[in-house]
């Protein structure tokens, strides 16, 4: 064979190739997951939205609070709970943990009685939340609703392990230890993220601009075992529990379909309780409660100790 | 010869050969994440997925047909110059006016991936891996964390590269194709972090339910102000995203003049930017290092990866959202200031926005809410907006600071030529 030949053989072999192999079986039929029709109604929709959204917000029929009520309650655990971890200090020792003294993880914590610390339960609905409407907003709240709250740290851990405020409130962030932290805050959905160094003794203002569905990280990355959760909430109702378990959020809307969340850091949003004894599921932790005016309502919610599992 | 070319050509063409189209990926990382976190035990329904992909493809087009919705209170074309985009998107080439089309296929996005997810096919080869713009967050700009990047802030990245990274200068472009890059970039970010709130709002639909129903033609009224509630729900998303873009501008960290010094001057300033570096105000020994070779804090992962996987200690949540198209996680190390290498740029200005704003997405602080503002107390305990300059100084002035007894070292060679920085 010449040269010639064998190149003119080689490349009928790549035609062939070209032809039934590489290129060809990249055709792809149209994503199953998008239909064009679809895409072109919802197109519409979103375009003729403008002036029909606010005709529909005349119209639609909004319920309204008839009175207030107090919610109380607690959550417990049932069963024996996991062995605090120790976490790993691996610098600043006579600070951090003075005396040799182990510091252990916070991600749950239960006191001898089953009370089960930093349990958070938050208004989510119904809507967004009117703040300000002093029908939904009972006017006791009024006076912290753009206050500023303390946020401290001393021996390297978050003094408030979950810390819950309104958007409208500022966090002023300490430090009582005598080395320097940075408060590395997440942020999620319209909360911003924020991250400053706190010398030792000095403070830092934190605005979080906006409310976040569910909590968020806050650590300190020169102390990367320090780790704490946050919420930012539009609404005043929200609640950590003690290290009792208990909780209470006064003067909440009564008369109208309300729905919270309950989420711990550890089982993330609870969605498997033992309410007045009887088992129920709260899909993605939301629970729903219409409260009757004056009339104070009780959670005591037992949570089995495979719901922080993981 | 060329006869046999051809045919291989023709075959290909004849048997429907070429690339499918462009297509924006899922964001299946996040989607796992809210959907894990709401308690969704069987993660997101099909429906549910396939009405955020519809409403994204609804309001930001395809890669080869971008669009941009309307936002209600904001002016068209203020956050992003809408006709710039057709330059940047579609497979590379040319108009019949010869001006250009495909500009991020050609330039960015082997790395940067078709969606601006950072996963294209050269990612994963590369160290540090290449941003992913759907999380809306940036790094190297002149505006605190939690505020977006200006125009002008993504502009010089593009134009300078990011060095001592895979990142190259694009100074070469015309200055039309590197505005319509960075337009493009813009709409990537902006998109992404839709999706992500359209995957938020997910999170509450009923299994079968999609995020905005479509509506048979028949449909009742109740339904369709149903569907305007859905609608306005998923507009509070864009503008929400939008105004953030919006406001950038308006929050660009001021920068003090910068006195010019004399040689003596500015020793004293490095030596005084060195007392910083060590002191507990600024601080940046405890991540930086003694010797400020970036080796004081190295176990700490990036918020891009961080906002998954935590701390990285369980391997088990690594593996699941490496498996769902997380790069494996990289720790992050501070900066070996030593090497004289400034991935934000070297301009005195980059380091001071970086010092006094940190970098977002990243461990490192901003030092801004320890600099003296007039109403502060004299006797609190702050650094003056000149301190900061002293630490750029001495910043500056490390790659050329002896390593080994680096105290007696400063003080012989300033004590031999007073009158000459280092």
């Amino acid at each position: 064979m010449t040269t010639i030949g064998r190149t003119s053989a080689l490349l009928s072999c790549m035609a062939v190739a070209a032809a039934s192999g590489t290129g060809c079986a990249r055709h792809l039929p149209p994503p199953e997951r998008a239909i064009k029709t679809n895409v072109v109604a919802l197109r519409k929709a979103l375009g003729s939205a403008a002036e029909a959204t606010s005709a529909a917000a005349a119209n639609a029929p909004v319920a309204e609070p008839t009175g207030w009520a107090t919610i109380k309650g607690s959550f417990k655990l049932n069963g024996t709970p996991p062995q605090r971890a120790p976490l790993a200090v691996t610098k600043d020792h006579e600070v951090c943990a003075p005396g040799g003294k182990p510091v252990l993880s916070e991600d749950l914590v239960v006191d001898s009685s089953g009370g089960i610390k930093d349990v958070v339960i938050y208004l989510a609905g119904p809507g967004k939340f009117p703040v300000g409407n002093p029908k939904w907003e009972h006017s006791d709240y009024a006076a912290a609703a753009t206050g500023s709250s303390d946020y401290d740290q001393k021996n390297c851990v978050f003094l408030t392990h979950m810390f819950g405020m309104r958007s409208k409130q500022k966090a002023r962030i300490l430090n009582s230890d005598t080395v320097g932290h940075n408060t590395n805050i997440q942020g999620g959905g319209k909360t911003a993220p924020f991250n400053a160094t706190i010398p030792a003794g000095a403070s830092a203002t934190y605005d979080p601009i906006g409310e976040s569905a569910e909590p968020f990280g806050v650590s300190c990355s020169i102390h990367p075992w320090m780790s704490a959760r946050m919420i930012v909430r539009d609404s005043p109702y929200f609640a950590v529990t003690k290290a009792d378990g208990t909780f209470e959020i006064a003067n909440v809307p009564a008369g109208v379909p309300l729905e919270f969340r309950v989420w711990q850091e550890k089982s993330k949003f609870i969605q498997d309780v033992t309410l007045r004894g009887k088992q129920e599921k709260w899909k993605s932790g939301r629970f729903k409660i219409t409260l009757t005016p004056n009339e104070p309502a009780t959670m005591d919610v037992v949570v089995d100790v495979a719901a922080f599992g993981k | 010869m060329r006869s046999i070319v051809s045919l291989i050509g023709l075959v290909a063409v004849v048997s429907g050969c070429g690339a499918p189209n462009a297509e924006f990926r899922r964001y299946t990382t996040f989607a796992h994440k809210v959907a894990e976190s709401a308690g969704l035990e069987k993660g997101f329904t099909r429906d549910q997925l396939q009405g955020v992909d519809e409403v994204m493809l609804a309001m930001f087009g395809s890669p080869d047909e971008p669009a941009f919705p309307a936002i209600e209170g904001i002016e068209a074309g203020k956050i992003l110059n809408v006709s710039h985009l057709k330059l940047a998107a579609g497979p590379m080439g040319s108009d019949e006016h010869g001006n250009p089309r495909g500009l991020y296929r050609e330039h960015c996005a082997h790395c940067h991936g078709i969606t601006g997810d950072g996963v294209g096919p050269t990612a994963a080869f590369l160290n540090p891996y290449p941003r992913d713009y759907r999380k809306g967050q940036f790094k190297f700009k002149s505006t605190p964390v939690g505020q977006k990047p200006t125009h002008a802030d993504l502009k010089k990245i593009v134009l300078e590269g990011v060095p001592g990274t895979a990142m190259p200068s694009f100074k070469l472009l015309p200055d039309l194709e590197v505005e319509a890059l960075v337009e493009y970039v813009k709409y990537l970010a902006i998109r992404g972090e839709v999706e992500r709130g359209l995957l938020d709002l997910s999170t509450n639909l009923e299994d079968k339910a999609r995020l905005i129903s479509v509506l048979p033609t028949n449909a009742d009224d109740q339904a369709k102000s149903a569907q305007q509630e859905q609608v306005a729900a998923v507009k509070d998303v864009v503008k929400t995203v939008a105004e953030k873009w919006d406001g950038a501008a308006a929050n660009i960290t001021p920068i003090p003049q910068r006195q010019n010094l004399t040689g003596a001057e500015l020793a004293a300033s490095i030596k005084h930017g060195r007392e910083l570096f060590y002191g507990s105000i600024a601080n940046c020994v405890k991540c930086h290092g003694d010797s400020a070779l970036g080796d004081g804090q190295t176990t700490d992962y990036d918020e891009w990866a961080k906002e998954f996987i935590n701390d990285g200690k369980n391997r088990d949540v690594v593996r699941r959202y490496v498996s769902l198209g997380l790069l494996p996680p990289r720790t992050i190390r501070p900066r070996n200031l030593r090497q004289g290498i400034y991935r934000g740029g070297l301009r005195p200005i980059d380091l001071y926005w970086r010092i006094m704003n940190g970098i977002e997405g990243t461990p490192m602080p901003a030092l801004a809410a320890n600099v003296r503002k007039p109403e502060d107390p004299p006797e609190a305990k702050k650094l003056n907006a000149e301190e900061i300059w002293d630490l750029v100084n001495y910043v500056q002035s490390l790659p050329y600071e002896p390593i080994n007894n680096a105290n007696d070292a400063y003080r012989e060679a300033h004590e031999a030529m007073p009158e000459r920085p280092l």
